[in-house]
This record gives C-alpha cells, sequence and structure tokens, in this order.
C-alpha cells in the first residue's frame, strides 16, 4: 500500500531553520531543506503506526498559490491528499484563512475525510476566545486554525504543535484490519500479554491442522508448548 | 435523584465520539440536538457558564483537553453541580482505567467506554454506581470474560 501524503505549505519568508524547526518537532523528522518531499515519516501512536509522504511546498503569494493549486493539473495531488498544513505569519490572517477555506471549498470534491490545519506561526497570537470563535465557524471545513507560540493554560487544551499533532492523531487514517487489531492490545500491559498468547495459540493451531506428516506435526506441537510456556512464565 | 436524559462526548473538531440516551427521543429530535447541543457547547468561550437552557431542559457541560463531555438533565428535578460531579466522576474513571485518557482512547476502545457509563448509569438516566473502584473491578471482570472466551474459542 502507498504512503498517505500530506501536503505541508510555508510561507517564502519563514527563514530555514524556522522550517525545520517546525518539521522537528511536529514530526520529529530530520529535515533538508534542499528536498521537497519527506518521505516515509512514520507516524506512532498508542493504536495504530502508519507512514505518510510530506510534501513540502511555499508560497510568495498565497492567492496566487491558490490559484495555481485550483488548476485542473493538480487534481491527482489533490485527490491524494490526506491533509494539508497551512504555514502563514501574517499579523492579519482573516484574508489567509478566508483564502484557505475558498480552497478546501472550491477545490475538493470531498473534503470530509481529510484534515486541515492553519498554523500561525507569529508571536502576536489570536487570542483564546478569538481563537475558538474562529475555529467555530471553521468545524464545516474540517479546518482548525492553531497559534503556533500557544503556551499550554491551565485548561488542558493541547496547543501550538502538541495540538497539530493531536489533530493528526484522531484523524480517521483508512488504516487496515491488522494495525487496528494489533494497536487494540496496548489497552494494558495484561490484555496485551494474554492478546499476543492467544493469538499465537491460534496460528500454532492453524498451523498444525494443516501438518499431515504425524512425526513432524508432533516436532511442532513439541516446540509451540515450549515457546508458549515461555511465554506465561 | 439525578434523571439525565442523554450524554454526548464530542470532540473540538465536533465530531461526535459518544451518544447515550436515556429517554426515549425520535430519530429528528436525536439529530437536532446533536447539531444544536454540539454547535452551541462549541461556540461558547472559555469563561462562560458551564450550564445552560436549551429547549424543555438544561446542558450542563465540562471540557476536558479536546473533548467536550455534554449532559442534559431535567429542568426541575436535577442538581446541574450534581451532574458536573457525574461528568467528572465519568472521565475520572476512565482515566483509571485507560491510564491518562485521551480522545484516541476512547475512539479505539469505545465500548470500554460505553462499559464504564453503562455502570455509572442505568438505562433510565438515573445514577446507580459512583464508586471508581467498583466501576473499574465490574470492566475488568467483563475484561477477563471476554479474554477467556476468546481462549476458549481458540482451545476448542
Amino acid at each position: 500500500m502507498d504512503n498517505y501524503k500530506v501536503l505541508l505549505l510555508f510561507p517564502e519568508s519563514l527563514k530555514i531553520h524556522n522550517r525545520v524547526a517546525f518539521l522537528s518537532t511536529v514530526f520529529q523528522e530530520q529535515y533538508d531543506e534542499k528536498e521537497s518531499i519527506v518521505r516515509d515519516v512514520r507516524w506512532r501512536t498508542k493504536y495504530y503506526d502508519i507512514k505518510f509522504d510530506i510534501y513540502v511546498d511555499t508560497y510568495d503569494a498565497f492567492e496566487e498559490w491558490a490559484v495555481n493549486f485550483a488548476a485542473d493539473e493538480c487534481k491527482e495531488l489533490r485527490d491524494v491528499l490526506s491533509g494539508m498544513i497551512f504555514v502563514f505569519e501574517d499579523k492579519n490572517h482573516e484574508p489567509v484563512i478566508d483564502c484557505i477555506k475558498g480552497i478546501i471549498d472550491e477545490t475538493f470534491e470531498d473534503f470530509t475525510n481529510k484534515f486541515f490545519i492553519g498554523c500561525l506561526f507569529n508571536e502576536s497570537t489570536i487570542i483564546e476566545d478569538d481563537l475558538y470563535e474562529l475555529n467555530n465557524d471553521l468545524i464545516i471545513q474540517n479546518l482548525e486554525i492553531v497559534n503556533w507560540f500557544d503556551k499550554a493554560g491551565p485548561s488542558m487544551d493541547r496547543v501550538g504543535s502538541e495540538r497539530i499533532k493531536e489533530i493528526i492523531d484522531v484523524h480517521p487514517w483508512p488504516c487496515n484490519a491488522q494495525t487496528i487489531k494489533s494497536s487494540q492490545e496496548h489497552v494494558d500491559s495484561k490484555s496485551n500479554d494474554l492478546g499476543s498468547f492467544i493469538a499465537k495459540l491460534e496460528k500454532a493451531k492453524q498451523k498444525y491442522q494443516t501438518i499431515n506428516n504425524n512425526t513432524e506435526a508432533e516436532e511442532f506441537l513439541e516446540s509451540m508448548i515450549e515457546e508458549l510456556s515461555d511465554m506465561i512464565v | 435523584m439525578s434523571q439525565i436524559k442523554y450524554m454526548l462526548l464530542t470532540s473540538r473538531q465536533g465530531k461526535t465520539r459518544l451518544i447515550r440516551w436515556y429517554e426515549p427521543f425520535d430519530a429528528k429530535q436525536k439529530s437536532k440536538i446533536l447539531r444544536e447541543v454540539a454547535a452551541n457547547v462549541l461556540s461558547r468561550k472559555s469563561k462562560m457558564c458551564n450550564i445552560l437552557e436549551y429547549q424543555d431542559h438544561k446542558v450542563v457541560y465540562k471540557k476536558y483537553a479536546s473533548l467536550y463531555f455534554i449532559a442534559g438533565i431535567d429542568l426541575e428535578v436535577d442538581n446541574e453541580l450534581l451532574t458536573l460531579e457525574i461528568i467528572h466522576r465519568f472521565v475520572e474513571t476512565m482515566d483509571r482505567y485507560f491510564g491518562n485518557v485521551c480522545e484516541l482512547d476512547i475512539i479505539f476502545n469505545f465500548s470500554k467506554a460505553y462499559s464504564i457509563l453503562d455502570e455509572m448509569i442505568m438505562c433510565d438516566g438515573s445514577i446507580i454506581e459512583t464508586r471508581k473502584d467498583e466501576v473499574i473491578r465490574i470492566v475488568e471482570a467483563m475484561d477477563a470474560i471476554e479474554s477467556n472466551d476468546d481462549l476458549d474459542r481458540v482451545l476448542s
């Protein structure tokens, strides 16, 4: 299966070291600024483990970039994207956010299974109440604005890079059943041990039934008993 | 005696993670409540009151990290502060079961979250159990039975 694709958009004016910092903070990934694709980024949570490629792009004028992105040539790219992260520095954030809304509404046929994050990379952040109001209006577009430089408050809300990670975590990645099944064994260590023991036993039982030769079957049985008893001890 | 009408769990992104109805609402009413209550609660600023009136009842909510726990209660019978306490109990119990519960735990183990809730609130919306230890004990006993069933299935 191909990796998922995430588009990360930086303003041209954002310094290289800030771009590197952004990537390494959110994705724990080393970024070579000459590369426009960061491949095989591993996203690991308590419940699943996936890989995606990050397509890194930059813009000079956001409206201009949006026009190019809306063109027919970019349709394939739009279709394969699982999510987009827009980084912007503009203190006057409204025009950029309107433009992002426009991109989502007008260029994606179906955006419900994609995530969109707008990240304000400016130390003069949007104040909490305004941010809530703003994000409430953007729920329909699956878009959430995050202040990169927000400090965690007493509300236990995740902010900044942690919130970006959280949005990616809860995105409904179409994981295969294997990933989900194995991930469910993480609930606690006890059920994890028992889960893997049962899985092993089930596999052993299936294999045993396929062995026709009696001696071979006996040998297999003995080795399995040994392995399983090791697991119990 | 508390008689909760419904309990909802909604994320900051407006996605419903858990719903339990304790009163018979028809499908139209349910979708209206889901849509309007969630929108109302999500649009409220952080320092606003956690209790609001909606239609013929009250809505009590509390935000924990990225999740809003919302309960619909009777105007006359129920106590809002007690409802807030029940919500808090539910969160604490999940916290103990999952170990620092997060949205992802509820997404991937929603049946466990429902089990915990069902041990605390009966199908008519009244509270049946407030002891966290007892709720955890029952849910873990259910887990053990489930594991034994799996083991029996494999060994049979």
